[in-house]
């Protein structure tokens, strides 16, 4: 069984749990750790740690992160250091987090098929016109 | 080459710095000065993946910090983590035009002198002794909000 937890800046993560919530349904396995304004660092790596912790049980956790270099990539990379069976992943859109939440919660998730799973989420971006 | 920008920033390169000042101001390469990143390989691998693109990245130790800083061709953003770095580095010698703050977190014994700086007595002594160089200092977290004078808020 496996574990995801979005995470970054002000209610990125929430807000898209709340999305997927509403178009995949809500799953204890699907996780948001937020990061507001004010917050310190030390208090935001003490949730995302909680949330770690959490999952410990299972057995990879995946966790997406809204911006490359940001405080909540940087505090998930520095936690999951030393944590085996981890993949932190950075820049995620929601076809992305869905795509991968879908696989979670069907058992079906496989840290090899990530490169395709971002490769289709490319292409979910684009223009009208 | 000149410091063109100084940040006091706990959280060193991070989205504030990447996204909006790295636009704003024109520089070649960030120079981060602290000991424990400049002491830890996998600190520094995390600051260089977080490096916009065509940004170099320094990082040093305080000690020999102002010497490398004057040795670079590029135009350098500076980053420390703590007013006291600054007044260290101000004293061994370097020049900066003057200094930004970003966030500096709290911690027990600290005292909140703007929103999201909190400044323990060490480091209000270093902002004095820079203010005292010349130096103006102001809090400005991002390049769209107000600029907040340091002077106002210590000598008040």
């Amino acid at each position: 069984m496996s574990g995801m937890i979005i995470t970054g800046h002000g209610s990125f993560a929430s807000g898209m749990l709340e999305a997927i919530g509403m178009l995949t349904g809500q799953d204890a396995r699907i996780q948001a750790v937020d990061l507001p304004p004010e917050a310190g660092e030390d208090a935001f790596c003490d949730q995302l740690k909680a949330c770690l912790d959490r999952m410990e049980g299972c057995g990879h956790i995946y966790v997406l992160c809204d911006l490359l270099g940001g405080t909540p990539f940087k505090t998930a990379c520095l936690l999951c250091r030393d944590l085996k069976r981890t993949d932190v992943l950075y820049g995620v859109n929601l076809p992305f987090a869905l795509g991968l939440s879908m696989q979670v919660v069907a058992g079906t998730d496989r840290p090899e098929s990530l490169k395709d799973l971002m490769e289709e989420a490319r292409q979910y971006m684009g223009k009208v016109g | 080459m000149p410091v063109v920008f100084s940040r006091v920033e706990e959280r060193l390169i991070h989205g504030q710095i990447t996204c909006a000042w790295a636009k704003n101001i024109n520089f070649d390469a960030f120079a981060v000065v602290d000991d424990l990143v400049a002491s830890d390989a996998f600190m520094i691998g995390l600051l260089e993946m977080s490096v916009p693109n065509k940004k170099k990245l320094y990082v040093f130790k305080e000690e020999d910090a102002c010497k490398k800083i004057a040795e670079k061709k590029e135009k350098l953003f500076l980053l420390a983590k703590s007013p006291v770095t600054f007044s260290r580095l101000i004293r061994d010698g370097l020049h900066i035009d003057r200094l930004n703050i970003g966030s500096v977190h709290f911690k027990p014994g600290k005292k909140e002198i703007y929103k999201t700086v909190y400044l323990s007595a060490e480091e209000i002594q270093a902002l004095k002794e820079i203010l005292g160089e010349g130096i103006p200092c102001d809090i400005q977290k991002l390049p769209t909000e107000p600029k907040k004078d340091v002077a106002e808020l210590l000598f008040r």
